[in-house]
């Protein structure tokens, strides 16, 4: 908003990022640096005097001349962060509602914003009366990991004999000191298959690992033959609260030996040593459901939140719309 | 200031928002409502082009040349199997988890008994699932929603054998066969009770979804100690009501006191009301005859009438239904008044209260004032139609949506 600096904002969250633990990792300034690049994101923040009350950083670009606000690609959620409020739950909702509406206006003029916020976040109604859209999406969460034993018998039969035939039968091992490119060779294999173009190049990835890898909050999972070919791969990052399994890869040829299985369930093991919940980073994909439901994970709802107060997207939108036969009857 | 709206809260969840609402807003409800009669029974749509079901006859009104024909009638003397609405009602007598809204006898009420039908999923002769549904039609197109006054429907499961939640795979099975026994449409819209919380297998049709909020308070055993945790705000208004204004809150009056506080409340707002007095009159019958209705107004010494609420409840909840204020008599705090009377008088009829919450901001900072947890719904909605969904994009271009 005018008369204000941006770069004093950047300055003071970077700051915060520093010393406030309950900011998820995709929130964090060195996330954002690694994604967006530095001086491809922004934050808006809620200040009462001096205290940071709130933020909601965003990455903001220009396609076709129109500007648009966002989140980076492999960056699961960022919305709003805020000092919980204290008190009774009306004079909760009334302080959630003051520092949404602080951040709302402390965004630049945009013509498109859309982004996904954690599930956490449940209320959007500030969001609402200033004309944004929400809807509902589902993510599938292991909500709390505990001892390896209480985990593996959480499994599905089928889970836990397609770990067992991947050791037993196929003699596959799991590595994680393989570096990143071999991760990526697999995980673009997979993407392909799919026939998923990805938003992100190869050195985007390396970009991020290596940020990762500085903060130490990643783990890199490659489940390998007696013959030392890669069969499948996990990446997963984690903050305080959660991990998230970030990005897979499996080689289609082994996809019958219970190497993307074993892989998963060694990255949730490796998560419950390091942090206190499980975030598979779902789809609304029809396919992924069975299988994330086969280690026990459990639906969570999150927002996915936007506004377009450009008149041209919006008409590009509304044809789309009339032509899409997604909306067809049944 | 305590309540600068304590408004609109009757036009807050309409099925029919948008511009759908606004085809629907010139026309009074129940006359046009087209009749409909389902005489087959329900069978899975197989993608035919024009399904068989629900057979529309239509009484009155000009669209009823575009109603697709069917096999209407039954053969004479026999008797036919019974259909899903009859299999539903039976099931509304006896299951009290059915909540007010999606009973046979309230739908009746205000859809008419030939204005609703239900998706109805079965097992081993029983209704495990069941979505029930408005279905009329309007300027020849087909509309798959929800009647006034009605805060919500969805899908309703039965409780599970040994009272153990339905896994997440049984749930999206009988969504998705609820979503295969709805009729052919050209526009659905329903709001949900908030215990809804999966639509993926109706994202899956191509349905889209938003999220809304009511608030509720969830445990009213002792209102005392819910007045203590209202925002002070709401505690003067209802001190101030009682103590300055002398103001007295009556259940004895006509459903006219009703109707004359409402009608100024929507006049005040510049809005149409989404309902007929007569629609009210009807609604207001059956919940007599169903014991689970009250109507409160706060009246002063010289007799004029400040504020009412019409509320009514089912075994787990009561739920504000419709509102009214006088805009002259505003600071009185009426209104605050006859809304801790509701709650008072809910504590000893059922479980908690619903605000029947508003997506409107006075609304919300109003209802937010009693202490209520914000609880989220779904609103659910698909266009088919081409030219429907050429219109919305139109009103969206055009900042009306």
């Amino acid at each position: 908003m005018a008369g204000r600096d941006h770069g004093q904002d950047k300055a003071a969250y970077r700051t915060l990022c520093e010393t406030e633990t309950s900011i998820p990792i995709f929130a964090k300034d060195w996330w954002l640096d690694a994604t967006a690049g530095s001086d491809g994101w922004d934050v808006a923040l809620a200040r009462k005097d001096d205290r940071i009350l709130g933020a909601m950083p965003y990455t903001r670009s220009r396609r076709v001349g129109m500007t648009v606000l966002g989140q980076p690609a492999l960056t699961m959620a960022l919305g709003p962060w805020m000092v919980p409020g204290e008190g009774k739950i009306g004079t909760r909702l009334a302080h959630e509602k003051k520092i949404m509406q602080q951040l709302i206006d402390a965004l630049p003029r945009f013509d498109h914003f859309t982004q996904n916020w954690s599930s956490n976040l449940g209320n959007w109604l500030p969001f609402y009366w200033n004309g944004f859209s929400q809807t509902t999406k589902y993510t599938y969460v292991l909500p709390q990991l505990g001892p390896t034993d209480v985990m593996w018998s959480a499994l599905e039969t089928s889970t836990r004999a397609s770990c067992k035939k991947a050791g037993e039968r196929h003699k596959l091992t799991v590595r994680d000191d393989l570096p990143i490119d071999d991760f990526i060779a697999l995980h673009r294999m997979t993407l392909a298959r799919r026939g998923v173009t990805p938003q992100y190049s190869e050195d985007y990835i390396r970009r991020l690992d290596a940020a990762c890898v500085k903060h130490q909050c990643r783990k890199l999972i490659m489940v390998v033959n007696d013959k030392g070919q890669h069969c499948a791969g996990n990446y997963i990052v984690w903050d305080n609260n959660s991990a998230y399994g970030l990005m897979n890869g499996v080689d289609p040829e082994m996809r019958n030996t219970g190497a993307a299985t074993l892989g998963t369930w060694e990255v949730i093991k490796h998560a419950a040593s390091v942090t206190q919940k499980f975030d598979f980073f779902g789809s609304m994909n029809e396919t992924i459901e069975p299988y994330v439901r086969s280690f026990g994970a459990q639906q969570v709802p999150y927002f996915s939140i936007s506004k377009t107060p450009s008149r041209l997207l919006r008409m590009r939108r509304g044809m789309q719309s009339v032509i899409n036969p997604k909306y067809a009857a049944a | 200031m305590i309540n600068p709206t304590f408004t609109a809260v009757p036009a807050k969840r309409l099925a029919f928002t948008g511009f759908i609402g606004s085809i629907l807003a010139n026309t009074p409800l129940s006359p046009r409502v087209l009749r409909h009669g389902f005489n087959t029974t329900l069978s899975i749509l197989s993608g035919e082009v024009m399904p068989q079901r629900p057979v529309l006859r239509a009484t009155q009104g000009p669209d009823a040349d575009d109603l697709p024909a069917g096999n209407s009638s039954s053969p004479a003397g026999k008797q036919p199997a019974p259909s899903a609405r009859d299999k539903y009602r039976a099931l509304c007598r006896h299951d009290t988890s059915i909540q007010l809204f999606a009973r046979d006898w309230w739908l009746d009420a205000t859809a008419g008994a030939d204005g609703w039908d239900v998706a109805i999923v079965e097992k081993g002769g029983k209704i495990v699932a069941a979505l029930p549904y408005q279905y009329r039609n309007k300027m020849g197109f087909r509309l798959v929603g929800q009647p006034a006054l009605t805060p919500a429907l969805g899908p309703w499961f039965a409780s599970h054998d040994g009272g153990l939640p339905w896994s997440m795979s049984q749930q999206r099975d009988m969504l998705t066969a609820l979503i295969a026994d709805l009729p052919r449409f050209h526009y659905f819209a329903q709001n949900w009770h908030s215990r809804n919380t999966n639509w993926l297998p109706f994202y899956w049709k191509g349905f889209q979804q938003t999220t809304r909020y009511t608030y509720v308070l969830k445990d009213i055993r002792d209102p005392e100690k819910l007045r203590a945790q209202f925002q002070h705000q709401a505690r003067t208004a209802i001190n101030k009501a009682t103590q300055k204004h002398h103001l007295q809150v009556r259940d004895d009056l006509p459903l006219e006191a009703l109707f004359s506080l409402n009608h100024k409340t929507f006049d005040r707002q510049d809005k149409q009301i989404p309902y007929t007095n007569d629609y009210v009159r009807r609604l207001d019958a059956a919940c007599l005859a169903h014991d689970c209705r009250k109507l409160l107004v706060a009246v002063d010494q010289e007799g004029n009438y400040h504020a009412a609420v019409y509320m009514v409840w089912d075994e787990n909840s009561a739920y504000y239904l419709i509102g009214g204020g006088d805009p002259r008599l505003r600071t009185s705090g009426a209104a605050s008044l006859c809304l801790w009377e509701a709650i008072r008088h809910a504590s000893g009829v059922t479980q908690q209260f619903d605000f029947e919450g508003s997506m409107m901001e006075p609304v919300e900072q109003f209802f937010r004032l009693f202490g209520g947890e914000q609880v989220p719904y779904f609103h659910l909605r698909k266009t088919p139609s081409r030219l429907l969904r050429a219109r919305e994009s139109l009103l969206s271009v055009l900042g009306k949506s």
